[in-house]
């Protein structure tokens, strides 16, 4: 735990810190492994590149409550604080775009940049939580009934392969068994859509990376349409196209780095006391 | 200082140790020919802080830009052997 009672999480750092930074922000049952793996590596000739856990989630704690937006949002900025003292773009994938939104409107002049990537609309729904607490332990026992967004690419990973997988099964499921007796689900559930006035107070620079499949796209617009600074690209794919065409999505989001403007990186001065 | 492959793969096994816990580390047979993600069964997050470590470990060694060069898949289906090799390779007076 953090000197304030906030849990230390797991962050992967690459890349000189004396860069400028970029901060990954998972999806709901992810970890930054994707992130560090996929991404980073892509990135550190030229950044410094963040990848964490969120509380409950891959290597960092489950602390029992704390997993309202607003927490999470207040997450962030402790890890951007632990790795940088400068403005960092933030890139937020899925339900981790919300936790990046959501930051980047509490945290005005910490924000160079954000970069949402197919996140879908608030609220998360009941049926797909369940599906993600629920749903592991049913496909370890062999029945890959259970339907979720979360539990249908992992099954599709698993079907042909579930013995050789087991152990990193069993990994996810001890993970989310801990999440499931934290307030995780009360918590996400209570969380509301972000009000028009919310998005128009986002004063950075936005990206939206959408794929053409997973079907939120007039969400990516009401966005768009709101925040003042905002780019919509769509890029052929399903939800997973961060994985399955990593290449077109890490171009992007390159495109988007190389359009930031100096000014961006550089902290906003501090307000003048009369 | 020269690093032999042999020093680099028990290099990899502490850290994969590490990052386990020992419970799982006394199951696993570690060699040259593991595959972090299909032999370890290491996942994504366990793997990158495995590197993680490494980097560390080896700072002199070039893992970023070797990285840089790979997709994801091809990380994770790297044989510990692989990594070991790089890092015997890239030390400056190789040990037999």
């Amino acid at each position: 735990m953090t000197a304030g009672g906030a849990p230390e999480l797991n962050a992967i750092s690459l890349g000189g810190a004396n860069r400028r930074t970029i901060l990954f922000v998972h999806g709901m049952a992810g970890t930054a492994g994707l992130w560090a793996l996929g991404y980073a590596f892509r990135l550190v000739k030229d950044y410094h590149v963040v990848a964490y856990d969120q509380r409950g989630h891959g290597l960092s704690p489950a602390p029992p409550s704390g997993y309202r937006l607003a927490d999470h949002a207040d997450d962030l900025e402790r890890v951007r604080r632990r790795h940088t003292d400068g403005p960092v773009v933030v890139v937020g994938y899925s339900y981790g775009g919300h936790i990046a939104s959501q930051w980047a409107m509490r945290y005005p002049q910490s924000a160079a940049g954000l970069v949402i990537l197919d996140t879908p609309p608030l609220p998360v729904s009941a049926h797909d939580i369940d599906a993600m607490l629920d749903g592991v332990s049913a496909v370890l026992g062999g029945d890959f009934s259970p339907s979720g967004g979360f539990l249908d690419p992992l099954k599709d990973s698993l079907r042909d392969d579930i013995q050789r997988r087991r152990r990193a099964l069993m990994n996810v499921k001890r993970r989310l068994d801990v999440l499931k007796q934290t307030r995780f689900r009360q918590e996400v559930l209570g969380d509301q859509p972000f009000s028009d006035a919310a998005f128009q107070g986002i004063a950075c620079k936005t990206g939206l990376i959408y794929s053409s499949g997973a079907g939120h796209h007039a969400y990516a617009r009401r966005q768009q349409a709101l925040i003042g600074d905002c780019a919509l690209t769509i890029l052929e794919g399903e939800h997973d196209f961060v994985i399955q065409r990593a290449d077109a999505v890490a171009a992007a989001l390159q495109a988007f780095l190389a359009g930031l403007p100096d000014e961006a990186w550089h902290p906003a001065p501090a307000p003048v006391e009369s | 200082m020269a690093i032999t492959k042999e020093q680099a793969i028990q290099a990899i096994r502490d850290a994969v140790h590490q990052v386990v816990g020992e419970e799982w580390a006394q199951e696993m047979t570690i060699d040259g020919d593991t595959t972090l993600s299909g032999g370890l069964e290491l996942d994504s997050i366990e793997i990158a802080k495995v590197i993680e470590i490494m980097l560390k470990r080896f700072p002199a060694v070039d893992f970023e830009n070797w990285f840089a060069q790979m997709a994801m898949e091809r990380i994770v289906g790297m044989t510990v052997g692989d990594i070991a090799a790089f890092i015997a390779a890239s030390s400056p007076e190789l040990a037999a």
